[in-house]
């Protein structure tokens, strides 16, 4: 595999991290199996640069972040951080680190002890890292307070006082008050409003800049992550089915389920969206107890050949840092952004015009591709 | 699917308002919303939590907890026919038979300690006079017609042993058991992942062509709007602030709100910064006196925006907007 050598300024690297967990057993039901949650990732993020990992609900991507900090051990794999083994780092030197790897965690509302004021919520990760002067804590605490648009006040007061956005910029002051050089940010725009949502990641992108900050940034939402990210890396079942630059995975993409992705995400444009043909899945996602043999997205994925269902894929990451996980589209280099989607999908490779759209939003009904069988139509 | 004369609307609300009613009095949380809802139209109404969004779909089909929030004024009308004077007891058999229901969480909505079929059979041996062997046939029918697969074995699962989107069919197959007119879906696809969401809102559009009903969907995602609505209602701290073919909205929105909602949306394969709202929606009991976005708004003037409530107005093209400036702004939607 080439593409994996650390750029110069590499932040953290990961190799190979794998994961399993013993399945829960269902209510009344037989035994779990093994949850396959992180199968064989590898991953870098430069100094100062955020990695979008973007994959739907169990696709393993919050747990790769708790893995890729040592918040979760790893079965196998190497984690380095700042040059560092985090894998064989002692409990004491995993402590110290801690203070430079940070997390914002998703809901502000269970992120925060309610009984605490904010200024003790913001001190906690100082008091842990070591003892510094009330004063000195004091100051810190009103600084990072500055950083996230909030006055010193709330310092005394509840969380419970605060509204979504505030108790959000209390997550992100605590993530940052001991200047740390990693923070991953496990869907922190998914608990909040519309309005604030864009407030809150305009605030990440200032505060990345002023400390230089590198993002491991988790989310369903690849809007969103396309937004924020330099890179991005698509999971799937626990395994990174493409990886590249934003504008590469968003607008080039070569994996079959990136493009059911993009297509699924919906635009909030009316005309392209109803002009556009889509990949519709079929089915739901399989679950990670039971992950299809060969490439795991193969029984959902129009594509799919005979080696799909026996061989899985290599992750095989080119020059320009694009990468892709996919036996038909590694082998045919010509298939991304549209005209792998018009393989999908059977429609000419052009992108749909505004004329073609109002054409069709003319025509007295709109036509569209039926999941239902045709018995079961209801008569005019 | 032209709106406007009454023979064409199957629901008319007229100048709703909910209250938070409590021991010092009442907090008026949703105020004078004005909706119609063509036949066969799908009706999209948007708007943040707190909006008051989901209270309206919720007081449409009286499900209010009325211990504490109560329509204190205004109409429902459904094909003419006043909701909110009906007893009780009728307006049970509104709910089911003629209004169809889907929520935001399939878990909670169903009983997890019954079959699937049982849920669906005990709707239609309410509704319908269908015989216990009929009915099963017709609950089979309609787990077939919200498209899952194998429904002989699927009729006798229960809930946990479904997916989330499998879920959500079994919610739809229930809401359309009795072929309503009207569905009202609250967040239909929030707890969905992005595939499995598309798969879903397909379903709802289709469903709603093949059986002719008339559909308001309530969501905070603009996103869902583009895609299967014909017209939108965005709400704003209780109330609606702009009404527009979804056309319209989007490419020439009327009211800043909109505008700036627009601007915070992420686009795939757009370049450009999504641009944020500052501050945060009033709360219930602290509205501003004067137009409710102005505290926030980057068009707002002192003292016209900031005196009285403006009133939603017409604008033009069967279009209304609640802003004294509309006619004078220029605003940007998408693609401009």
């Amino acid at each position: 595999m080439n593409g994996h050598e650390a750029a110069p300024l590499s932040l953290l690297t990961v190799r190979n991290l794998t994961r399993a967990f013993a399945g829960r057993r269902a209510l009344f039901g037989r035994p779990g199996g093994v949850v396959r949650a992180v199968t064989d990732v590898s991953l870098d993020l430069a100094v100062g640069q955020t990695l979008g990992i973007v994959g739907e609900s169990g696709s393993g991507k919050s747990t790769l972040g708790r893995l890729a900090l040592r918040m979760i051990e790893a079965d196998s794999g190497d984690i380095q951080f700042d040059g560092r083994d985090l894998r064989s780092a002692s409990p004491r030197e995993l402590r110290r680190l801690r203070a430079a790897m940070t997390v914002i965690f998703q809901d502000p509302y269970s992120a925060l002890d309610p009984r605490w004021t904010v200024g003790r919520i913001i001190a906690e990760p100082l008091r842990i890292n070591g003892s510094i002067g009330a004063a000195e804590q004091r100051e810190k605490i009103v600084e990072i307070l500055g950083w996230v648009g909030l006055e010193p006040e709330v310092m005394n007061r509840p969380p419970r006082a605060l509204s979504g956005g505030q108790r959000q910029r209390i997550v992100i002051a605590r993530a940052l008050v001991t200047r740390p050089r990693l923070v991953f940010c496990d869907e922190p725009v998914s608990g909040l409003d519309l309005s604030t949502r864009a407030q809150v990641l305009a605030l990440l992108r200032d505060l990345q800049r002023e400390f230089g900050l590198a993002y491991l940034f988790v989310s369903h939402d690849l809007g969103v992550v396309e937004a924020v990210s330099d890179r991005i890396a698509v999971m799937y079942l626990g395994s990174i089915v493409e990886v590249g630059s934003a504008e590469a995975v968003a607008r080039q993409y070569r994996h079959p389920y990136t493009a059911a992705l993009v297509s699924a995400s919906p635009a909030p444009d009316p005309l392209a969206q109803r002009a556009r043909s889509r990949v519709v899945l079929s089915g739901d996602p399989p679950s990670a107890v039971d992950v299809p043999s060969g490439c795991a997205f193969h029984p959902r994925c129009a594509l799919a050949i005979p080696i799909c269902a026996d061989k899985k894929p290599e992750l095989r990451i080119g020059a320009d840092g694009h990468g892709v996980a996919c036996h038909v589209t590694n082998a045919d280099s010509s298939l991304s952004g549209m005209t792998l989607f018009a393989r999908m999908t059977g429609t000419p490779a052009s992108p749909p015009t505004a004329t073609a759209a109002l054409a069709r939003q003319q025509s007295p009904r709109r036509q569209r591709e039926t999941a239902v069988s045709g018995d079961e139509r209801k008569s005019e | 699917m032209a709106p406007g004369s009454a023979t064409t609307l199957a629901l008319e609300v007229e100048a709703l308002t909910v209250a938070f009613v409590g021991r010092r009095g009442q907090v008026p949380i949703v105020t004078g919303t004005d909706l119609t809802l063509a036949r066969r139209e799908i009706l999209g109404v948007v708007g943040e939590s707190g909006s008051g969004k989901s209270l309206t779909s919720l007081a449409i089909m009286r499900l209010l907890d009325t211990s504490s929030v109560r329509i204190v004024e205004g109409s429902v009308r459904l094909f003419g026919r006043d909701l909110l004077t009906l007893s009780e007891r009728e307006m049970r058999s509104v709910r089911g038979r003629d209004i169809g229901m889907i929520f935001q969480d399939p878990m909670t909505s169903l009983d997890p300690a019954f079959t699937v079929g049982y849920q669906i059979l005990s709707v239609l041996r309410r509704h319908t006079d269908l015989g216990r062997s009929a009915a099963r046939q017709r609950a089979l029918e309609l787990l077939a017609l919200v498209g899952i697969g194998d429904p002989r074995r699927r009729i006798d699962s229960y809930p946990h042993q479904l997916s989330g989107g499998m879920r959500q069919r079994v919610m739809i197959a229930m809401a359309i058991a009795c072929e309503p007119k009207i569905l009202i879906a609250d967040e239909p696809t929030t707890a969905l992942d992005a595939t499995t969401q598309a798969q879903i809102l397909e379903l709802i559009r289709q469903l709603a062509d093949e059986l002719h009903m008339s559909t308001i969907i309530t969501t905070h995602d603009l996103g869902v709007v583009a895609e299967v609505c014909d017209r939108v209602a965005v709400m704003y701290a209780g109330q609606i602030v702009e009404q527009a073919s979804t056309q319209q909205l989007f490419y020439h929105p009327k009211h800043p709100y909109t505008e700036r909602l627009l601007l915070g949306l992420p686009r795939i394969g757009v370049a450009g910064q999504m641009v944020g709202i500052p501050g945060q929606p009033p709360r219930a009991g602290s509205f501003p006196p004067g137009c409710r976005f102005a505290p926030r708004c980057p068009y707002a003037l002192v003292p016209r925006c900031v005196e009285s409530l403006p009133p939603l107005r017409d604008v033009g093209e069967s279009r209304s907007a609640r802003c004294v400036r509309s006619d004078e702004l220029s605003l940007t939607g998408i693609g401009a």
